[in-house]
């Protein structure tokens, strides 16, 4: 692959910024960042644009001053964190260079223009597109990998002017859900088979004697609100691959089912006998929750 | 406040079949509102009941089946008082783009709107980009994530759900808003406001009368649904002892 001549990187974790860079080293000649939070977080570019640890103001609110910086910088490619407010830039960027932003990338491939894969239809499927000229793309998790960073060469404070517009009015941190659902390797995942919010003491019964994480779908996260919006799995909220998942109570929609479709072994328990979720298992028990699910608590405790 | 919410028909995902050469068949295709677009509406209705003064039109762009007139009426029971909807017979293949120019002309023709709401995305597509590119592109305040919305005082207060803070801020119109799915949970939608809704305007633009230049920046080189991971789908029923314990087996191997 020939490498495009600038790339520039628009990040406000340092995670993000480590990855993304990396990345960009490999696809560009010249690699440049706008960035936010800490000041030293800035590697793997030729120049870096610091633009305040955005605590008392809102990363909106600067994202016309990013712009001013996309647009002279005459990029190939704009790379941007996958996050709300890279979301946010991003669409800003596009709208400047008059393309459409390639979104959650899976893959990237600068042969023929820039082009991705992205899953489509709630999972079901796969796109892949390319946009010719200038192009805007934010990565999918782990798309890009962070390698051995070195600093930037160079790191401009850049002075941002008030946004009349976007009225900063307060934070509040987030009490971050101590579970990485990511990093487990067995998940119980409950949905809206359980229909009170005490019922699912039976999975967290089962999970305990497995050391199993908790997971769910998305209606018990967002309308039930019974479970953090963290625990949510599948194609807008996490998508993970445990040796073990244990779906409890769940239909087995494509929606959520693509959040867990590489994990190693899926056993399913559902009184519906037609639910889609039998037909994606490796085991399933028919069978209502509050009958099965202490029976295999008790059967593994003995 | 003139509010426009704005939202896109797609085709379920659960109605979807995989044919020969990992092809989607569209053909038994059920469409619906989009499931994220619903929490916008919502979030726009009760904007517009919370004041005499504000009016509330929904917009879309889409094919033929905009048209659907169950579609149009599930849209219109729901809080909108008319809607507007633009039809291009390719609009399927349109792009974020392309889709939010379109949106964005048919806004300025609709005139004076002092809010735009969009939902978190699309139900199909899901890039999360097509409400805060139509902002972008009407150069107006534009913000993505809400979680909370409030008028006050010509100002927009709201609440962005982000992934380690919810900030507040306040917003100078117009605005195009972009919600998170768990702003409000949609209405279920009355018979009585089903029934008003068959009565209330309803008109139709073509792409071009709207928005002559908006071409897909996007080339689409496939779409393909996944190689199928093979599962063993061993299911029986609860009371099969044998299988219970061919489960807690598989289970033990993992303690």
């Amino acid at each position: 692959m020939s490498k495009l001549s600038t790339v520039f990187v628009i990040a406000t974790q340092k995670s993000a910024i480590a990855e993304l860079t990396t990345g960009a080293r490999t696809l560009g000649e010249r690699v440049l960042l706008a960035y936010t939070g800490e000041r030293s977080a800035a590697v793997n570019a030729d120049t870096a644009y610091y633009l305040g640890d955005a605590e008392n103001q809102s990363f909106a609110a600067l994202i016309p001053t990013v712009l001013e910086l996309v647009t002279k910088a005459s990029a190939d490619l704009v790379l941007v964190e996958t996050s709300k407010n890279g979301r946010l830039a991003a669409a800003a960027a596009a709208a400047a260079l008059g393309t459409s932003v390639l979104a959650d990338a899976g893959a990237l491939c600068t042969d023929n223009g820039v082009q991705i894969k992205k899953m489509v239809y709630g999972g079901s499927a796969e796109k892949t597109e390319h946009v010719s000229g200038a192009a805007v793309v934010c990565p999918a998790a782990g798309l890009f990998k962070a390698a051995a960073s070195e600093p930037a060469a160079e790191i401009v404070d850049v002075s941002v002017p008030e946004n009349a517009r976007i009225r900063f009015a307060g934070r509040t941190a987030k009490v971050v859900c101590a579970a990485n659902l990511n990093a487990a390797d067995k998940v119980v995942g409950v949905g809206r088979g359980f229909s009170t919010e005490e019922s699912l003491s039976l999975a967290n019964d089962l999970a305990a004697v497995l050391s199993a994480e908790i997971g769910c779908t998305r209606p018990l996260a967002e309308e039930e609100k019974w479970l953090p919006c963290a625990r949510y799995i599948g194609v807008s909220g996490a998508v993970i691959k445990p040796a073990l998942y244990i779906a409890a109570g769940i239909s087995g929609q494509v929606q959520h089912m693509v959040g867990v479709k590489d994990a190693g072994t899926i056993i399913a328990i559902n009184k519906d006998e037609h639910a889609p979720i039998f037909a994606n298992c490796d085991y399933g028990i028919v069978g209502d929750l509050s009958t099965v699910l202490p029976l295999l608590t008790e059967k593994l405790k003995g | 406040m003139k509010i426009v919410v704005c939202y896109k028909l797609v085709p379920s995902a659960e109605s979807l079949t995989v044919k020969s050469g990992r092809q989607l068949d569209f053909g038994s295709a059920e469409w619906e509102i989009g499931p994220y677009d619903l929490n916008a509406v919502e979030a726009a209705a009760r904007l517009k009941e919370a004041s005499a003064d504000n009016s509330l039109i929904a917009l879309t762009f889409g094919g033929d089946i905009i048209e659907n007139s169950k579609l149009r009426k599930g849209i219109l029971s729901r809080g909108p008082q008319e809607l507007v909807a633009v039809k291009a017979a390719d609009a399927g293949q349109a792009d974020g783009y392309r889709t939010a120019a379109i949106l964005a002309e048919a806004i300025r023709k609709i005139g004076d709107v002092d809010l735009v709401l969009f939902g978190e995305g699309s139900g199909d597509m899901y890039a999360q980009q097509t409400g805060v590119l139509v902002g972008a592109l009407l150069g107006w305040t534009t913000v993505n994530a809400v979680n909370s919305i409030r008028e006050a005082d010509g100002l927009l207060e709201v609440g962005r759900n982000l992934e380690d803070s919810v900030e507040l801020l306040e917003l100078s119109l117009p605005a195009a808003v972009s919600v998170s799915s768990d702003i409000c949970v949609p209405r279920l939608a009355s018979m009585k406001d089903i029934l008003a809704a068959g009565k209330k305007p309803f008109a139709v633009w073509s792409a071009e009368e709207v928005c002559v230049q908006a071409e897909n920046k996007t080339v689409v080189d496939s779409v393909l649904a996944p190689e199928q991971a093979e599962r063993a789908c061993i299911v029986k029923p609860a009371d099969d002892e044998a299988h219970i314990e061919a489960v807690v087996n598989q289970l033990r191997n993992f303690i």
